[in-house]
Parts: C-alpha cells; sequence; structure tokens
C-alpha cells in the first residue's frame, strides 16, 4: 500500500507544481486582457499610420482642412455658414434622439410581447397539469383534450391571422366584421370545452376545479406572433 | 496475512475493505448511514419540491388559473423557454456549464448541487468513525496483528467510501422517487440516467473530505471528538478555499495557485459539465482524498494501540 501512498502524494505534488506555470500564464493573459479592455481606444498610431500610408507623408493639406484649425475666423468670415450648420447641427441631434426612442419603444415592446408568450405558456401547462392531476384521464383521453385546444388554437390562429391581413391591406374592419371576429372565436372556444366535456365523465368533471376546462387558459402563444404583425406596421 | 509485497499488502487492504463492509452490516451501522445519506439527499430534495409548489400556487393565482398539488408543470416551462438560465448559472457558476444544466431535469440539478455542499459533511462524519472507536475499546490491537497500519487505514477508507458511494446512491434513487411521485410530468428515464451521471461525481467530491475525517478518526479514541474535529476541517476547508481564491490569490498569487490545487472546492467546478471531462477532477479528489486519509498517518504509525 505503501506505493498507492507515495503515487497519490505524488499526484498531488503534480497537481500543484506541474500547475504553476500554466496558472501564471493564465493569470498573465488575463492581466493582459484586463488592460487590453481597459486600455483608451482612441489612440491615433493607427489612423495616423493609415493616412500616411493613403496619402504620403508630404501630402497638401486641403483648404477644407485648413478651414478646420481656424474656426472662429471662418465663423467671423462668413455668418450664414454658421446659421446653417447649426440648423444642421440641431436637425441631427433631433433625428438621433428620436431614433434612440424609437429603438427603446422597439425593444420594450418585444420584451413585453416576450413576457406575454411566457405568461400564455404557464397559464396553459399548469391548466393542463391540474386537469391532469384532478380529472386523471387516460392516455386517450389526454391525447383527445389535447387535440381539442390544437383545434382550438388553429381557429384562432387563422382569424388573427385573418384580421392582420385585413388590417395590412388597409381596410377598417367594419362594427359587423369585428363581431363576426369574436363569435368565430367564442364559437372555438366553447365547441372545444363541450368537447373536452363530452370526453370526460361525470365523476372526472366532479373532480374538475371551477376554471380548470376555461379555453383562456389554453391559449397558444403563437396568438401573439400572428398578432405581432399589427405592432409591426400592420396598421 | 502480514507481507512486504506490493499485492500481498493490496490484498490486505481489500480485505481490511471487505470486513469493513461486512462489519458495517452486521451491526447495522450500514443501515443506518444508508437511510441518513436517504433522508438527507430525498429530504433536501423534498424540501425543493414544497418550496417549487407555493411558489407556483402563488403564480397560479396571479395568473388565474387552476393550482396543483404537485410542482413542475411551470418550472419545465420556465426550463425549456431559457428563463432559468441565470438561477443556474449562479448554482454553477459558469455559463456555458449552465446551459449544458438547463437540458437536464431541475430537481438532478438541484440534488447534484445541494449534493455538493451537504455530502462533504455527511463523508467526513462517516470517516471520523472509521478508527476512533476501535482505538478507544483497544480492539484494534487484533487486527494489528494480523496486518499493517497503512493497509488498515487504506483499507477501511475504502471500505467507507465504498459504503459512502452506496449512500450516495440510495439518497439520489430516493430523489427519483420523490420526482416520479411528488412533481408532475417528469421524464423518468431521463431523470434516472441524470441522476446515475451525477452519482459518481458525487462520489469522488466525497472522498477528500471522507479522507478529511478518517484523519481526525486517527488521531483520537474519542469519536465525537474526531467527528467534531472532521466537521470543523471540512468547514475549514470549504472557508479557506474561499479565503485564499477571494482574499489571498489578488495579493499574493503564487502562493494562492499552490494552495488552491490543494483545496478539494477547487476542483468542484470541473464536476459539471457533458461527457467525462469530469474525470480529471475526479482523479484529482481520488488523490487529495487519499493524502487527506494519510495526513495525520505519521502519528498513527507510533501511536500505542
Amino acid at each position: 500500500m505503501k506505493h498507492v501512498a507515495i503515487a497519490a502524494i505524488t499526484l498531488v505534488l503534480g497537481l500543484v507544481l506541474g500547475g504553476l506555470p500554466p496558472r501564471a500564464e493564465l493569470r498573465r493573459t488575463q492581466q493582459e486582457l484586463e488592460e487590453a479592455q481597459a486600455a483608451d481606444c482612441s489612440g491615433q498610431v493607427g489612423r495616423d499610420l493609415a493616412l500616411l500610408l493613403g496619402q504620403g507623408a508630404a501630402a497638401p493639406r486641403t483648404p477644407q482642412e485648413e478651414a478646420i484649425d481656424r474656426p472662429a475666423e471662418i465663423a467671423a468670415e462668413h455668418p450664414e455658414a454658421v446659421e446653417v450648420a447649426e440648423q444642421i447641427d440641431a436637425e441631427m441631434e433631433a433625428a438621433e434622439a428620436e431614433v434612440a426612442t424609437g429603438l427603446e419603444e422597439l425593444a420594450a415592446s418585444g420584451e413585453e410581447l416576450e413576457l406575454a408568450r411566457t405568461a400564455l405558456d404557464l397559464r396553459r401547462a399548469q391548466s393542463r397539469a391540474a386537469l391532469v392531476e384532478d380529472a386523471d384521464p387516460s392516455d386517450e383521453q389526454l391525447e383527445a383534450i389535447d387535440q381539442a385546444w390544437t383545434d382550438m388554437n388553429e381557429v384562432l390562429v387563422d382569424l388573427s391571422d385573418e384580421l392582420v391581413g385585413m388590417l395590412a391591406e388597409g381596410q377598417e374592419p367594419t362594427r359587423r366584421d369585428a363581431m363576426g371576429f369574436a363569435a368565430d372565436a367564442l364559437d372555438a372556444m366553447l365547441v372545444a370545452e363541450q368537447s373536452i366535456e363530452g370526453l370526460l365523465d361525470a365523476d372526472q368533471l366532479g373532480d374538475l376545479e371551477e376554471d380548470a376546462l376555461n379555453p383562456f387558459n389554453y391559449i397558444d402563444p403563437g396568438i401573439i406572433d400572428a398578432l405581432e404583425g399589427l405592432d409591426g406596421g400592420a396598421i | 496475512m502480514r507481507s512486504g509485497g506490493f499485492l500481498a499488502s493490496t490484498r490486505d487492504a481489500t480485505v481490511v475493505a471487505r470486513w469493513w463492509l461486512a462489519r458495517a452490516l452486521r451491526t447495522r451501522s450500514a443501515i443506518a448511514g444508508l437511510t441518513v445519506y436517504t433522508l438527507v439527499i430525498a429530504g433536501g430534495a423534498w424540501v425543493f419540491t414544497r418550496i417549487l409548489l407555493e411558489m407556483e400556487r402563488a403564480a397560479a393565482g396571479a395568473l388565474g388559473v387552476p393550482s396543483t398539488d404537485r410542482p413542475g408543470a411551470m418550472l419545465d416551462v420556465l426550463r425549456e423557454r431559457g428563463d432559468l438560465q441565470q438561477v443556474l448559472e449562479g448554482l454553477v457558476g459558469d455559463p456555458a456549464q449552465a446551459a449544458w444544466a438547463m437540458e437536464l431535469p431541475i430537481l438532478s440539478t438541484w440534488s447534484f448541487w445541494l449534493g455538493l455542499a451537504i455530502v462533504p459533511f455527511l463523508a467526513a462524519a462517516a470517516g471520523a468513525e472509521t478508527v476512533s472507536p476501535d482505538i478507544r475499546d483497544r480492539s484494534l490491537r487484533f487486527e494489528l496483528v494480523r496486518t499493517g497500519r497503512l493497509e488498515l487505514i487504506l483499507g477501511r477508507t475504502a471500505g467507507q467510501a465504498l459504503l459512502v458511494g452506496v449512500g450516495l446512491l440510495c439518497g439520489l434513487a430516493g430523489v427519483w422517487v420523490l420526482a416520479m411521485t411528488a412533481m408532475v410530468e417528469q421524464p423518468p428515464v431521463a431523470q434516472a440516467t441524470t441522476l446515475l451521471l451525477f452519482a459518481p461525481r458525487l462520489w469522488v467530491w466525497s472522498l477528500p473530505w471522507l479522507g478529511l475525517g478518517v484523519a481526525c478518526s486517527q488521531l483520537t479514541g474519542i469519536t465525537n471528538l474526531a467527528r467534531a474535529l472532521a466537521l470543523f476541517a471540512v468547514t475549514s476547508g470549504l472557508i479557506g478555499f474561499a479565503l485564499v481564491k477571494h482574499l489571498l490569490a489578488p495579493k499574493v498569487p503564487v502562493l494562492a495557485d499552490v494552495l488552491l490545487p490543494l483545496l478539494p472546492s477547487s476542483w468542484v467546478r470541473g464536476l459539471w459539465g457533458p461527457g467525462f471531462d469530469w474525470l480529471l477532477s475526479g482523479v484529482a479528489l481520488l488523490g487529495l482524498g487519499i493524502v487527506a486519509a494519510l495526513i495525520a498517518y505519521p502519528l498513527f504509525r507510533r501511536r500505542n494501540a
């Protein structure tokens, strides 16, 4: 057993001593990386070198380049140019602010939609788990129940696509159209709920919680993808 | 049985290990040990499911959907959507390995993480009982007539390590039963294979701490003192790692480079991740386990048994 003890001690010593150089190198590399990340990126060497290569060291400066070095003199000589330049600057700032606000709103809208998708997914998973726990359906019953909700969601997604398509074409849905959409959606939900009630026996239905078969709990997040077209410029 | 060759010495240690297992079974200490492992590991998983259940009930109330008596439905949705990535990064400590853990059943991942925290104490407490009681009642001398002290220590350590391994398997089996009965929609095969994947990793993680317990056991004939010393050593090892890593390493990096490989916690991150990469950390932990068990051997070797 001495051999085992010696082997173990050698292994540990090897881990300590053999690991020293790689660990030191890793530390050095990490330090260099941190220094490189912290360094000022506005170094002029590269740009100067590029200019030198592109134009040659003794390339003559253009009148525009020389003017940049004496802004006060130029402003005094051409006050109307200063006015135009200030106007351009103001417009540029306004445009930049508008773009930034738009990007922020877009990001916030994306986050909200993602949250809505998560909420729908959670509602669906939890409701299904509660239904399975309370009613204890057989495999065939569960398959039929899932199919009923799938059919309902297909109808809802189709209706959403139709609505979004109508808006994208510039058609404003009339009151009658809106009522038709609502009636079709409610009809799909009622059909799904009734078919599931028909699949379960009285005992199973009695064991269910009140909202266990609420069709709104089983709406697929895919409907949000369809309705997303409304937010993306369909209107 | 006592002879000088490597094979004879190894055979002696094997006989001691086998005898240690037989004794644990005969005295029912094995059953007690396995029960403790099962209760602690499966109990930790049960606590997790209860916390999860309350969180899911609160979420179900907020979303206006029916609640369940068993949790898991919402958690699986969040895991599949990638919303648990940050939580797992916190547990694992590495974004790449957290992505791997995201693919696994959450209860298995939780049990492994909890095991990494609890097993050092369990293993050290078990190790503390390896030699100490026999020093106290002086029954050790009868065994030492037949074999050497080194063979005795390493044989008993191996026997105890096997018992710890069986204990871990029992604990993880308890987690599987819990996942199948106390949670909803858990994949039985994926859950079992993941737990089996984690079992050998937890076992190698237990070895250095078991070794520390065995070392403490050689120091005294008072088992409770040995146990207290072992638990103190484990706590010191865990705190020492944090101190070396966060306080010493920035100031004296070379010293930290020497100390960190000697601390088992340095190898724990390597136990996460797919494939067999964890074996590298496993070999290091095995080596540390043997060395830890022999830390007190120079004193034990001269001890009057």
